[in-house]
């Protein structure tokens, strides 16, 4: 169906010049004075009447991505045709409208002199090809676009421009690369790939000083210069490839503008941006199917095989009432040839606001787009995007009687360069190969971007601000004090969320197979009820750049992982992200830890380690990735901690999961009557209607300024470990290890040899941990190193952690055991003699005959010999270890468990 | 003409019928110069213009009100209306709007100005005439479009005053069914509470307007019309017409004007409004004085948001409500069944302006949805999308046995987060988005409550007897003693004006407070009792300022903060107890 499609003539030599004629007055002819540049008070031409019809015709061939939609009643157009080259852009109306939004502000000409037909496009063509001098200075008129001006300009841009305009700020580049231009070699690529496009970087317009005024006008006019820039584009091509065939390419080079010096917010967009190029920031939350829209009607007569094709005009086709072979002339026998016609991709879709730039409690605005041929499902739905585009208005009714006002407009964008932001680049498509492929300078930013666009721009007098921040000696207190303010005290639990907003960095080492070592640093928090833990969670997840808040109670396996659904349009399954993924590169707050299903819990442990979820559901396996670091809180089993027991029996967690934390808090009630006058007095100010003196100087940081430096942080520092941080690591380390020998040899003396009582304090996960916090805390600090400071403060904080979190209650030792296998070295010797005594019971049973008795007359018979209570827990994990050593087996389960001693094994 | 401060009832009629042929004259006479900024600057002069006419409230009740109900009889379009509703959308499309277009006539060269504002309607051109899309004097300006529908829960005393109130009730009951579909999109899916009569517009706003909060309440002004909307486009129903209002001004809807009819509260009234509104309570809770202080307490909360934490805000719980004996009706949607539960909504809706019962019956629990979600940039209200203030009654008497799916899950979970952090999530594509809110609620349930609420209050045996009492008799709606409609009026008001009253702690009593506070953990620590926590500190704080503000008090006093510890010292004995007695 695309032989006509195809056949669309290339630089204007052929039959769609002939349009030209019916537009001569289109174009202004001014007198060759100096044309004053900027501001530009060029009185703006307008012709009147008879180009009315012909506006707009033009729109035939294979369009730039933004061909006509739907049209409007056509007035004068301002269209400029390049022989049939990318006409699409402009749409009678919308043109005007931007047109006359300028001719308000600047000063009108009297509308005598309007009309004078200049000299049109094709001949100015003509004789530039021709090398002929031009006489007259020529504009668009309504525009300040002077034809010749630009193509000049642009031809130079295209020709000269080298990474040495604008050089990245730290670049590896010998002066022959500097020096290099980068677009001829990007034309190259064009042609080698076939993908007719160039991404041209708005920014490198502007960098290069005889192109300078091009940004300005084509923001201004999109719709006059884009296409005088693809012409441009298109001889440029031909110049470096002669041979190249256009038409068998079928698509015209086309030039993607993008990377705009100012990003409009969405909802600033207004009237006075109608045809200029916008660039705006988003979501894409809906895409439509592709829609193919007829450029051209192929017509044939039933008689007698007269044919006719109709092109699209004002987004209507006006089919032939009757032949037109004079032979014929029968009425109503012309009939459309769809297969004969020429079509083209069309896709609307939406784009959201991202909550970054959602006033206080408002809702997110959205806004239509609508995408041709290649831009057509260049991104999906979720992708966050930013869109250059063209901001445009079109009637509410389509094709109205003409005798009315049309009063009401819609609006949207016609798409001219989609870049996706942020992470996540799971598809490469034809636009994003593009966008890697652009120059090099584009590519320092692209880097940049991938990073973490999502939050603007940080303008520099806010960077003065953070790096002022950041030379301040109390920075952590300060940070810490402003996280929660409403929650008194605390203050190394504080400093712990703190790091892990920060986070540390994530390893990829290049060596093949070696293992990606997450940056992420988990939290726990355990601890008595009403000591707010629920309000640090939701004060941690109104922080975090990005993060879900979830509780474990309420959410089952599939509100926190990835589930698959079937999408009620397409009938098709969908992954649908939950809490864990929807989090990826953020916090994930879950409350209530403890009260979750252990299916959950199992998809818990791959995210914590692996940061990835594996999904295998309805015929769908694939793993998404959830590099979250996770915030919990528990509760002890009996409501209140126990402080007799390990934190293992405390709380109702598997051990396992409970080591995979970096940091574990336990937030106990305490009593301390000084501090609980102030608390007191803490939360009587709040509600007092009046705000809170706080006891210290420490001054506060603002939630979104806070979040504002957290983003920035996060975004912008990458700190490595200096060989003295190394050190002190490895020192920090070892100290850790060494602690248990230590405090062991102190506190019990000699009847507890360190070596034998067979304790660990440290493993290589605290080593991990350590080297996570010190990097979160350079982070913090912006410094782009990790430094021995860095690692005191997050040795100190994981000694606090594991002091209050891995001690043997009933040594007062610190066993990281306890946190690993939940059983600590005293237990393992109680455990020992406990199975012993055992082993001796059972054996005198079974030479009693008895065989099988209950689990629970067991242990009462265990307990009549001890002169202590024998904490079930470790009868439980003697007879588990007995039945793994075959002694005994066990029948049914809960209260009702027998156990059957098996005679062979005694 | 406007200036005069009496104005005409004619004249305030020719603004009610023909709103556009003012705004036109209006336009000829102030904007003789057609540039942008005239033209931007109309809307503020139109806004002012009809605000003087409708300054007081006589001329004001000249406007009818909107009800779709009357739609296609009473109302006509282009006239004026008047609508209090609820921001259901505030962003359903954006649409630019040409103000002011240059017509121009093809065969004489002459040119005109057509200016059209406050309307989606059409100028129709004679023949020969047609616009000048190139002129340069064309005007375009922009206009939000949202989509409110009347709102939810709001009770019936502060319905606007109509003449035949009752009548029209009556026929948007039957009628507003009908109305919605013949024109406009379905919007069934736009309103909180399902199965409830409602109206619902499109509002457009024009500079200097802008469109308000999600959610938030308005009185809107505007001019009545079935028009178009942009977004519709899109959806492929382009030809269905709207019912659409032009604001012309709107203001936002607080509940202390909604009845303006008695003098202002005195503050040494504020002791005899507090007993009449205490003894009125307590007769309604079958005599149970404790539980109606708290009831009492839980009406005047609110939420206050200091710093991160959210303050002041007394969700209840009255446990002891016995079990309806009715059997399940099938789909009873958003009613209670209960009549002990409808006892107590019914005399609630006497005193708040808007309140809603969510009855947890499993079946709506699974069925319906609590949290708006929007898809493809339309917003879907669920049950808890209501205004600031309103009160919410969860009634768990209605739950039985049975499993609980996954939307039900996520729907207690929605209230139980809209009870805590008083937030409720909106459910954007690919993006949730927490609002604020500043919801009351009150569970009644007969064991404790599956929610975590900020204080339970068991009923004392006499109450549970005088609501057990209800379940037998069918007829229990006409045992609730028709208030007198003066004192009704005045509850009303103590209730409002106490509830946004400035308070303080003074720091002799603050100190008083903290000291309290650790002794009394040091000595429950000594004794090897529980300790006290902060939760509950917070409480009896919470407790001890709604009893400063019940009495008119801008600063606790000790003995408000007395009287504070007393109730709750008297709450949790009674819990203790029935615990006690239920076990």
């Amino acid at each position: 169906m695309s032989g006509e499609h195809s056949s669309s003539p290339v630089l204007g030599h052929d039959s769609d010049m002939e349009d030209f004629s019916g537009r001569a007055d289109e174009y202004n002819t001014l007198p060759a004075t100096p044309m004053p540049f900027s501001p530009p008070p060029l009185p703006a031409g307008r012709a009147q009447g008879g180009a009315n019809r012909q506006a707009g015709v033009a729109s035939s061939s294979p369009q730039l991505g933004f061909s006509d939609m739907p049209s409007m009643p056509a007035g004068p157009s301002s269209q400029l045709a390049m022989g049939g080259m990318a006409m699409g852009y402009s749409e009678a109306l919308s043109s005007q409208l931007g047109s006359m939004t300028m001719d308000s502000q600047r000063g009108r000409r009297p509308r005598g002199e309007l009309g004078f037909g200049g000299q049109m496009l094709s001949s100015e063509l003509g004789a530039m090809e021709g090398g002929a001098k031009p006489v007259e200075i020529r504009t668009i008129w309504g525009t300040v676009v002077q034809v010749r001006d630009v193509m000049a300009k642009f031809k130079d841009f295209l020709q000269h421009f080298a990474a040495v305009h604008r050089p990245p700020a730290e670049h590896t580049m010998t002066e022959t690369e500097l020096q290099e231009p980068v677009y001829p070699r990007l034309i190259r690529r064009m042609h080698e790939t076939e993908i007719m496009q160039l991404n041209v970087d708005a920014q490198n317009l502007r960098a290069f000083a005889p192109s300078q005024r091009l940004y300005r006008l084509v923001v201004d006019y999109p719709q006059e210069v884009l296409p005088i820039m693809d012409y441009v584009l298109t001889e440029q091509y031909l110049e470096q490839f002669p041979d190249a065939n256009l038409e068998l390419a079928q698509a015209e080079p086309k030039v993607r503008v993008y990377n705009l010096s100012t990003s409009t917010n969405m909802r600033d967009l207004n009237p006075s941006d109608i045809d200029k190029l916008v660039s705006v920031r988003g979501m894409l939350v809906r895409a439509s199917g592709v829609i193919p829209d007829m450029q051209k009607a192929f017509y044939r007569c039933v008689q007698c095989e007269w044919t006719t094709t109709v092109e699209l005009d004002k987004g209507v086709i006006s089919a032939p009432t009757q032949c037109g072979n004079s032979g014929c002339l029968k009425k109503d026998a012309v009939q459309l040839m769809p297969n004969r016609s020429a079509y083209e991709d069309k896709q609307l879709a939406r784009l959201q606001e991202t909550p970054e730039v959602i006033p206080d409690g408002q809702t997110p605005h959205t806004v239509t787009l609508v995408a041709h041929s290649e831009l057509v499902d260049v991104a999906r739905p979720g992708d966050r995007l930013e869109v250059t585009g063209i901001y445009r208005g079109e009637p509410v009714r389509i094709n109205p009687r003409q005798r009315t006002v049309q009063a009401v407009y819609r609006t949207f964008i016609d798409v001219v360069h989609v870049r996706r932001l942020g992470r996540g680049r799971v598809q490469r498509s034809t636009a994003q190969g593009l966008d890697e492929a652009s120059a090099v300078v584009d590519q320092q930013r692209e880097a940049d971007d991938t990073h973490d666009a999502r939050d603007g721009e940080f303008s520099e007098s806010e960077t003065a601000e953070f790096q002022r921040w950041a030379r301040d000696p109390r920075l952590m207190d300060i940070l810490a004090q402003s996280l929660a303010p409403s929650i008194h005290g605390l203050d190394d639990v504080k400093r712990g969320l703190l790091l892990q907003l920060f986070g540390g960095v994530r390893k990829q080492y290049e060596r093949a197979g070696a293992p990606r070592s997450r940056g992420d640093i988990n939290v726990l928090l355990v601890g008595d009820p009403g000591v707010s833990k629920s309000q640090l969670l939701s004060a941690v997840h109104a922080l975090a750049p990005r993060g879900i808040y979830t509780s474990g109670k309420g959410s089952s396996a599939v509100g926190l992982t990835a589930y698959i659904t079937r999408d009620p349009d397409t009938r098709q399954l969908v992954l649908e992200s939950g809490a864990l993924v929807l989090s990826d590169d953020g916090v994930c707050c879950i409350d209530e830890f403890d009260k979750m299903s252990d299916s959950t819990r199992s998809v818990l442990h791959e995210v914590m380690e692996q940061q990835t979820i594996s999904i295998a559901k309805a015929g769908i396996i694939t793993s998404l990735n959830a590099r979250c670091s996770i915030l919990a809180a528990a509760n002890p089993v009996d409501s209140k901690w126990n402080r007799q027991l390990s934190i293992v029996e405390n709380i109702n967690l598997p051990p396992t999961l409970v080591s995979r934390f970096d940091l574990v808090f336990i937030v106990l009630d305490s009593i301390d009557e000084d501090s609980d006058r102030r608390l007191a007095r803490h939360i009587v100010g709040l509600y007092a209607d009046e705000p809170v003196e706080s006891g210290d100087s420490l001054p506060q940081v603002p939630i979104h300024k806070l979040t504002r430096y957290i983003s920035y942080a996060r975004r912008s520092v990458r700190p490595e470990i200096s060989d003295d941080a190394a050190d002190a690591l490895t020192a920090a380390y070892v100290d850790l290890r060494r602690l248990g020998r230590d405090a062991g040899a102190t506190t019990s003396g000699a009847v507890q040899q360190a070596a034998s009582s067979g304790r660990v304090t440290a493993t290589a996960r605290q080593l991990e941990s350590m080297i996570r916090m010190a990097e979160a805390h350079a982070k913090m600090r912006l410094s782009s190193s990790v430094e021995p400071l860095d690692v005191e403060i997050a040795a100190k904080l994981m000694r606090e952690a594991l002091r209050e979190s891995a001690t043997d209650p009933r040594t007062g030792l610190i066993d990281l055991d306890l946190l690993n296998t939940g059983f600590a070295a005293s237990d393992r010797r109680q455990l020992d003699a406990l199975k012993h005594e055992t082993r001796t019971l059972l054996v005198a049973a079974s030479q009693e005959g008895a065989s099988s008795s209950s689990y629970q007359s067991w242990l009462d018979r265990l307990n009549e010999q001890s002169y202590s209570p024998i904490p079930p827990r470790l009868f439980d994990q003697v007879v588990r270890e007995l039945q793994t050593e075959g002694v005994i087996s066990l029948v049914g389960s809960g209260r009702n468990m027998q156990i059957v001693i098996k005679q062979a094994a005694i | 003409m406007a200036s005069s401060t009496q104005v005409a009832p004619e004249l305030a009629l020719e603004y009610v019928h023909s709103p556009l042929r003012v705004i036109h004259k209006l336009y000829d006479e102030h904007a003789s110069e057609t540039d942008d900024s005239s033209v931007n600057n109309f809307g503020k002069l139109a806004q002012e213009h009809f605000q003087t006419v409708f300054a007081n409230s006589d001329s004001l009740k000249h406007i009818p009100v909107y009800d779709q109900a009357k739609v296609p009889n009473e109302l006509k379009s282009g006239s004026l209306v008047r609508f209090r509703c609820m921001v259901q959308d505030p962003s359903y499309g954006e649409e630019l709007h040409l103000t002011v277009a240059r017509v121009l006539n093809t065969e004489t060269g002459e040119t005109q100005q057509k200016f059209s504002q406050f309307t989606d309607m059409e100028h129709t051109l004679s023949d020969g005439w047609e616009v000048d899309y190139g002129s340069a004097h064309n005007v375009f300006t922009e206009k939000e479009v949202a989509y409110c529908v009347s709102i939810p829960g709001q009770s019936a005393w502060t319905q606007l005053d109509q003449k035949d109130n009752l009548e029209s009730a009556m026929e948007a009951m039957s009628l507003t069914g009908a109305a919605d579909g013949s024109h406009g999109a379905d919007v069934s899916v736009k309103y909180p509470i399902p199965g409830t009569a409602y109206s619902a517009a499109l509002v457009k706003f024009y500079a200097p307007n802008t469109a308000p909060k999600v959610s938030s309440a308005i009185d809107v002004i505007g001019i009545y019309e079935l028009g178009r909307n942009a977004k519709a486009q899109d959806s492929g129903n382009e030809d269905k017409l709207w019912p659409c209002i032009h604001a012309i001004y709107y203001s936002e809807l607080q509940p202390q004007n909604l009845n303006s009819m008695l003098p202002e509260l005195q503050i040494n009234d504020y002791p005899s409004r507090h007993h009449m509104c205490l003894s009125h309570l307590t007769s309604v809770l079958g005599g149970d004085d404790l539980a109606a202080q708290y009831l009492l307490l839980h009406l005047l909360s609110k939420t206050v948001r200091v710093q991160d934490a959210k303050v002041g805000k007394l969700s209840l719980n009255l446990i002891g409500i016995p079990t309806s004996d009715q059997e399940q009706t099938a789909q009873t949607g958003f009613n209670l069944t209960n009549p002990a539960s409808k006892w107590i909504s019914d005399a609630i809706s006497q005193l708040v302006p808007y309140n809603v019962s969510i009855p947890f019956d499993l079946k709506l629990l699974n069925k319906s949805t609590f949290l708006p979600s929007a898809e493809d940039g339309d917003l879907q209200a669920g049950a808890l999308q209501l205004v600031q203030g309103t009160e919410v009654i969860c009634d768990e008497t209605c739950l039985s046995n049975g499993t609980l799916e996954e939307r039900g899950v996520r729907n207690l979970h929605a209230v139980q987060t809209a009870i805590i952090d008083q937030q409720v999530t909106y459910l954007y594509p690919f993006q949730p988005i927490e609002m604020p809110t500043n919801l009351r609620f009150l569970v009644l349930s007969t064991g404790k409550s599956i929610l975590h609420n900020d204080c339970d209050v068991y009923l004392s045996s006499s109450a549970k007897q005088f609501f057990k009492s209800m379940q037998g008799s069918p007829s229990a709606e006409q045992q609730l003693r028709p208030l007198d409609p003066m004192h009704t009026e005045q509850l009303r008001q103590y209730l409002e004006c106490s509830r946004h009253m400035e308070f303080s702690i003074p720091q002799p009593v603050s100190d008083l407070i903290s000291n309290e506070y650790a002794q009394a953990r040091r000595a429950a620590h000594k004794e090897g009792k529980k300790m006290m926590t902060q939760e509950e500190l917070a409480l009896t704080i919470t407790v001890a300022r709604l009893v400063s503000i019940s009495k008119g008090e801008v600063e606790l006093s000790l003995t408000s903060w007395n009287e504070a510890v007393e109730l709750e010292r008297c709450r949790r004995e009674r819990n203790v107890q029935a615990k006690g007695s239920s076990n």
